[in-house]
């Protein structure tokens, strides 16, 4: 059957009489998101009503110890509870039902929108694994002969991510990927202070094009930061680096591929470069998806990398985490690791917390445990052949969608063109933003209607009117055709009715937001409480926030 | 339940829209005389077939600007130069205009459109949006000099390198209707700098421009959710940081000159001294870092004079202008001697760079421009050069000598 | 595929020969390999990795991977008295059922048009919390309590531009190690000691503190860390007076809390805090081997501050359709115009996910809920403290103290190490409190016990009898 034939919207008449058969489905397809109107949860406030009871103390007890609560001292002890909302159980759960289902997660929709996200599917078997209360009951501080069980798991991930990244040691105990790169800076500060020049050593090298996040955690290190442009031909600019570097440079940070999904050929050349003045090069695989079991960082020389295990290694993205990043080290660096450490005789297994050259620690506890068990099971399942296959189809899928786009008029891909790809293309539309007034952020507002998700770029634009897309081993060639049409239709609406496209999002939850609001501190509200003083209720309506631009009504 | 009810802030039930089209922009360079400027240069442009295009740019941007302009919102009165220098357009995009001042159709001059820039000024208008090129862009400037009215430009001419024009015709009816539609106190405007070049000149082949000064154009920021990423600062804010680094890193008893504009200017008022916006000026520092002016709006034999001393010196420059030119347009006062010679005595860190990440990012990947005069100046600038984007934050880009390519 | 006879994989549906075959002719290219063409030779791997077998059914997946969690003993299992910032109290169902959704669970960084929902669970989490808090304003997650306590201090060191914390001597060792990383270059951090009658800051410490380097330049006080409870489980009942003496000395008061205290403790705003921040653990989330944290960060509606919070902040804001209303992201270009732009730290994915759980453990809980919760622990605690106290060989330090949900017992009177104790009652079925050697070195065993409401009194009467058995 072929759901991608011919038709364009509305392009299915309805059968001659009443009954079957109906037409294939159009496409793009005609969707809406769910909009239920749901009020803020204090709206649904009923005075009395309750959700879950918590035990109640037993009189035994309360015989010996009276009410402990109200002998605190005054302006100690809360005299007024909290005014939070009071609901039926069945009430927060509707409630929040609801607001799930106007949420576009990856089971959802065809997720290649969110270029440099890796959006790939997270298995639920995965899911039902950690589940287990034999991990989510888990106390950190119990005896290690009660743990042995998490610890061989993080141990054998530690080992398996070491593999796949040629490193020697690795640490999973960072939440996410700018926490992994924090930790790395960290251990990169640690290591030159230990050898003495760490007063000297205050400049970071990294690339435009490579994630914010290694030249807003150097500075946050108090690093000075250098940013390289790509060259004329659209690569990193080794003749730049070769400019930037000296006795000061501490480290080079780099992604590679680049968020642009082309990758660094010289990228040997570029840490010879840096470890030629003594400074480190730290790899940040964030883009490592399509080059799983191809190419890994100790082989061009890296001394530090991390992995994201909420993209590459398919955990949940969860609204924006818990996720969690792998540092990985040579043995160089090693003594530098956050404590403690996973360590094994090979058979038993305990965390080393002694480790007086280590940072110390960049997160409580070990790490986010339910995500190293998802990663875990998510290699077990593939495997190293199936790595390989990730990675290559990631590609494979890449550089279909980019021949696809291309053929749109209107888009093009700046930077080494003619090229091909890894695992992600950032695409410009300057030339359909130039002949129809139309921006990439109209674009997504648009992409929106057919039930996609889309993203620009980092800031600066330095790709004008950026869109990225990254289409992961998770979509089949019909879900790459399908968001191609989504993208075609757009843009054919832009050349052919743009004011349509700025009216978007037409079949969202909301309509266009007011951004005015929430920049001017008078009218902001990040609260329901501020929102209520800001607005006070007078006549039993709210006055409401004006919308700034006249333009609403 | 958020309405809008007695929340509504009160807008000006007016707003109004000047407008000026300079008809024969752009005129020559479909003939290949690059620019202009001149009346003979017009009449041989026509003779040699040219058709005037500023006017269809005109009709295109106000076309977009109506359908931008928000429904059942009133329209904006329009204030326009009369005939070709305006009201034509307006009539051909179906706006009703207002018509301001007078011209002799058909022979309209620099100075019509200074005038009436003066009287649209002058009547309050929100926005002047013009239609031309650079030279325009000067009068425009030379028109509503010290007003404070914001401009914006509809690129019609050869030559567009001022950064007070929109990227299109289209763009530019967007960003006015988009600038209009909101009221006045929150409107955003940034300082952009009008940069042309002597025409003349230009023609024989000597290329020589100079900044004309800064006009305040509306700012197209677009705003898009942060998603996950630390927040971008704007340009006034990116300025300021650039500042407060440059501030930090100069050093005792040492001299500087600074370029043109205002990120040079912000260095300055960091430093507590006066700077003109379009001047080159010398400063010094003390043993205890104390800032005083030694010349100001220094010509460049007082800027050679000064260089050629044995303290500690460097030159400060932002780029200048679209095209992102170092040296050699707006800032002709450093000249290659004085570039030369702190080269030689303190090397390439003695040329500092300034430049915000978006201007960089404007650049669409092309290297920053030097044209001395003195090629063997420019060659030696050529390669990357180290450039202060933000506090702490740096960049080494790519130079190149504007004449390479073109010999 | 590399080699062309792998079987088709169920989480790569582009894995079917055909498809790749077509796929490969679609973009004119001969293999996967024409598109590593900038991939060097030197660099490439040129092995297969050296993984295990993959076990590629579902089923063999489950038996492995549970066969490995099997070797774990749960909380469940056993009777623990575990805490020490990772808390075990109950999980409402609903809590994991909505965090259990896919819709949540595998969504990312859309915008308010894809994300509605997303983006109001974590408004209406932040407005929550607020009204447990009193304050104004509530950042979306950031990583954990470690996480919101560190910012929260570089914070208050940009604000006032100064260049060190206080903080007491009695947090974690491991809540210090975290800060001292994360705040340099910015803030020095000193410790100011504990008053050891009562467990609580000493007093005159901090004044010696806020006075000490006042005469030395660039060593002003930028903020003063306040922990309530202390991580020592006694309840800061000074907190008014330290935050006095913080706003005395132009420094910034930062407190620490333990939101689920907060039925029965003031919030720490009601006595003078500037910013309050803490982890959000204890609000429905599961222990998991100390994955479910997560950090929040609260102040008043004071541009000032909200100026200088790294996190996302997401607003209400109307839409273009008259009566609707949507939502963002609060003061977008939150940059910092003070001469200290080094410390505007970043952005990144964190904890997303446990803040609507958080949302919706307190929309069941309510005010009712909460004051219950905590009048529970507290009588619990205390009937607990009174039932050790009378073992012999066991003594509670700072029983005159007010306790929420944790104190500490020292076990030097019976001659026995922490670690013996907590070995033997392992054996018992029970996890002992949490060794605090590290953090009270003046004691010679102590260990911080945690009761939370899941701890009924045959639990408690269950411990003391083994612990008095153990010590016997």
């Amino acid at each position: 059957m072929s759901a991608s034939g011919g038709h364009g919207a509305g392009g299915s008449t309805p059968a001659a009489g009443p009954g079957l058969p109906v037409g294939p489905k159009p496409m793009p397809r005609r969707f809406h998101q769910a909009r239920w109107d749901e009020p803020i949860v204090f709206e649904l406030s009923v005075p009395g009503a309750r959700g879950v009871l918590p035990p109640e103390t037993e009189p035994a007890v309360a015989d010996i110890v009276g009410d402990p609560a109200a002998a605190l001292p005054p302006g100690i002890r809360r005299e007024t509870p909290p005014a939070l909302p009071e609901l039926s159980q069945v009430h927060v759960l509707r409630h929040y039902d609801r607001l799930s289902q106007e949420t576009l997660g990856v089971d959802l929709n065809i997720d290649v929108g969110q270029g440099t996200c890796t959006m790939k599917y997270s298995p639920k078997v995965n899911d039902q694994l950690v589940r287990s209360h034999r991990l989510a009951d888990l106390h950190p501080l119990q005896d290690p002969s009660t743990i042995q069980g998490i610890l061989e798991i993080m141990w054998r991930l530690e080992r398996m991510l070491a593999e796949i990244s040629g490193m020697d040691r690795v640490s999973l105990q960072t939440g996410a990927g700018s926490a992994a790169i924090w930790a790395n800076v960290s251990m990169i500060r640690a290591y030159h202070a230990a050898r003495g020049d760490g007063a000297l050593r205050d400049e970071v090298i990294t690339t435009i094009f490579s994630h914010p996040s290694n030249a807003a955690c150097a500075k946050t290190a108090g690093y000075r930061v250098i940013t390289l442009y790509p060259d004329a031909d659209g690569y990193p600019d080794l003749g730049a680096l070769r400019a930037a570097v000296s006795e000061r440079t501490a480290a080079l940070l780099i992604t590679n591929p680049e968020d642009t999904g082309i990758f660094n050929p010289r990228i040997e050349e570029f840490v010879r470069v840096v470890h030629h003045v003594g400074g480190l090069a730290s790899y940040d695989q964030a883009n490592a998806n399509g080059i799983l079991g191809i190419t890994r960082a100790r082989d061009a020389g890296f001394d530090l990398c991390h992995f994201n295990l909420h993209k590459t290694f398919s955990t949940p993205h969860a609204c924006g985490g818990p996720a969690a990043g792998a540092c990985g080290v040579t043995d160089a660096i090693a003594p530098f690791l956050p404590r403690p450490t996973v360590e094994t005789d090979g058979t038993r297994y305990w965390l080393d917390d002694d480790r007086p050259a280590s940072i110390g620690k960049v997160r409580p506890w070990y790490g986010v445990a339910p995500n190293l068990v998802r990663a875990y099971a998510w290699i077990m399942s593939l495997g190293a052949d199936g790595l390989r296959s990730v990675a290559e189809t990631a590609v494979l899928n890449n550089n279909y969608l980019m021949a696809k786009v291309l053929e749109i008029r209107g888009a093009s891909a700046p930077y080494a063109a003619g090229k091909r790809r890894i695992e992600q293309v950032r695409y410009s539309w300057d030339e359909l933003a130039r002949d129809t007034g139309v921006h990439t952020e109209e674009i997504g507002a648009r992409v929106v209607d057919f039930g996609a998700h889309y993203w620009m770029s980092h800031h600066p634009y330095v790709v004008p009117e950026p869109m990225t897309l990254e289409p992961t081993e998770s979509y089949s060639r019909e879900d790459l055709d399908e968001h191609v049409a989504i993208l075609r239709t757009v843009a054919a609406e832009a050349y052919a009715d743009p004011d349509h496209v700025h009216g978007a999002p037409y079949a969202s939850t909301v309509h266009r937001i007011d951004q005015e609001t929430l920049d001017d501190p008078e009218r902001w509200a990040v609260t329901w409480r501020a929102y209520r003083r800001k607005y006070p209720i007078a006549g039993g309506a709210a006055t409401g926030p004006s919308a700034g631009s006249p333009a609403g009504g | 339940m958020i309405d809008r009810g007695e929340g509504v802030r009160s807008t000006a039930a007016d707003v109004t829209l000047g407008l000026v089209v300079n008809p024969i922009a752009g005129i020559g360079g479909a003939v290949g005389l690059h620019g202009s400027d001149g009346a003979e240069t017009v009449r041989l442009a026509l003779a040699l077939g040219a058709v005037p295009q500023a006017e269809d740019r005109a009709v295109a941007a106000l076309a977009r600007f109506g359908a931008r302009w928000p429904h059942g919102r009133m329209p904006p009165i329009i204030l326009a130069g009369p005939a070709e220098m305006g009201e034509a357009a307006a009539g051909r995009a179906g706006l009703a205009a207002r018509v301001v001042g007078t011209i002799a159709a058909g022979r309209t001059t620099a100075d019509d459109t200074r005038r009436i820039v003066a009287t649209l000024a002058a009547a309050g208008v929100d926005l002047v949006l013009f239609a031309g090129g650079d030279g325009t862009a000067r009068d425009v400037a030379a028109g509503c000099a010290g007003t404070g009215v914001a401009v914006l430009g509809i690129p019609a001419g050869v030559k567009v390198q001022s950064a007070v024009f929109a990227t299109s015709a289209a763009t530019a009816g967007e960003v006015a209707a988009a600038f209009l539609a909101v009221p006045p106190d929150r409107r955003r405007v940034q300082d952009r700098e009008v940069v042309d070049l002597d025409e003349d000149a230009y023609r024989r082949g000597d290329v020589a421009g100079r900044i004309f000064g800064e006009l305040p154009v509306p700012a197209d920021e677009r705003r898009v959710q942060a998603r996950k990423e630390p927040t971008p600062s704007g340009e006034a804010a990116a300025i300021a940081a650039i500042a407060a680094d440059l501030a930090g890193s100069l050093a005792p008893s040492a001299r500087y000159v600074l370029g043109p504009g205002s990120t040079m200017r912000a260095l300055a008022e960091g430093l507590g001294v006066p700077k003109g916006l379009l001047a080159v000026d010398v400063i010094e520092l003390d043993a205890e870092r104390r800032c005083r002016v030694v010349a100001a709006d220094a010509r460049a034999v007082v800027v050679d004079a000064l260089m050629a001393d044995d303290r500690p010196m460097a030159i400060i420059v932002a780029p200048i202008g679209g095209q992102g030119f170092l040296f050699g347009r707006g800032n002709q006062q450093i000249g290659a001697g004085a570039i030369a010679r702190v080269l030689s005595t303190v090397g390439r860190d003695g040329i500092v760079v300034a430049a915000t990440p978006a201007k960089l990012a404007a650049l669409g990947g092309r290297p920053l421009l030097v044209d001395t005069g003195d090629p063997a100046v420019d060659l030696a600038l050529a390669g990357h050069i180290r450039v202060v984007t933000g506090f702490r934050e740096r960049t080494v880009y790519r130079t190149r000598p504007a004449w390479e390519g073109l010999r | 595929m590399s080699d062309g006879q792998a079987r088709v994989h169920p989480y790569i549906p582009n894995s079917i020969p055909a498809v790749r075959a077509a796929m490969l002719e679609a973009v004119g290219a001969a293999s996967v390999e024409d598109f590593y063409a900038d991939v060097p030779a030197s660099i490439r791997l040129g092995r297969r990795l050296d993984l295990p077998t993959p076990l590629r059914s579902e089923v063999e997946l489950v038996r492995h991977v549970e066969g490995l969690l099997d070797r774990n003993r749960s909380t469940r299992e056993m009777l623990s008295f575990l805490g020490a910032g990772c808390y075990p109290h109950h999980v409402p169902a609903v809590c994991d059922e909505v965090n259990g959704r896919g819709e949540f669970l595998t969504a990312y960084a859309g915008d308010p048009y894809e994300d509605h929902g997303r983006f109001q669970a974590l408004f209406e989490y932040e407005s929550m919390m607020a009204e447990l808090l009193e304050m104004d304003v509530v950042n979306v997650p950031v990583y954990d309590g470690f996480q919101a306590n560190a910012t929260a201090l570089r914070m208050a060191g940009r604000i006032t531009g100064r260049l060190r914390a206080l903080v007491p001597a009695t947090i974690s060792r491991d809540k210090r190690s975290k800060i001292v990383d994360y705040v340099a270059p910015d803030l020095r951090v000193d410790d100011v000691a504990l008053d050891p009658a009562t467990g609580l800051l000493d007093l005159e410490a901090l004044r010696a503190a806020l006075a000490d380097d006042r005469a030395a330049p660039g060593s002003d006080v930028a903020a003063v860390l306040v922990e309530n409870p202390t991580y020592l489980g006694a309840v800061e009942t000074q907190g008014p007076e330290i935050v006095r003496l913080a706003h005395e000395a132009g420094a910034i008061a930062v407190v620490s809390v333990d939101p689920s205290t907060l039925g029965v403790l003031a919030p720490p705003a009601a006595w003078g805090a500037d910013i309050a921040c803490g982890d959000i653990q204890p609000l429905g989330m599961h222990q998991q081997f100390g994955g479910g944290h997560a950090g929040f960060i609260a102040s008043h509606d004071d541009p000032r501050v909200v100026m200088e919070y790294p996190s996302r902040l997401f607003g209400i804001a109307p839409t273009a359709v008259e009566g609707e209303y949507g939502f963002g992201d609060v003061a977008y270009e939150r940059t910092s115009f003070a001469v200290r732009e080094e410390g505007k730290e970043w952005v990144g994915t964190a904890a997303a996910l446990w803040g609507i759980t958080a949302g919706v453990y307190l929309a069941l809980m309510g005010p009712q809920g909460m004051r219950e919760l905590g009048e529970t622990m507290m009588a619990r605690t205390r009937y607990a403290m009174t039932r050790l106290a009378a073992i012999p060989g066991v003594r509670v330090p700072f029983a005159d103290q007010h306790h929420v949900k944790e104190f500490v017992v020292d076990l030097a009177g019976s001659g026995r190490t922490v670690a013996e104790v907590s070995a033997a009652l392992v054996e018992r079925g029970i996890f002992f409190g949490a060794d605090v050697r590290h953090e009270l070195p003046g004691l010679g065993a102590p260990a911080l016990v945690c009761v939370t409401e899941i701890h009924t009194k045959a639990d408690i009467d269950r411990l003391a009898v083994e612990l008095e058995a153990v010590l016997r």
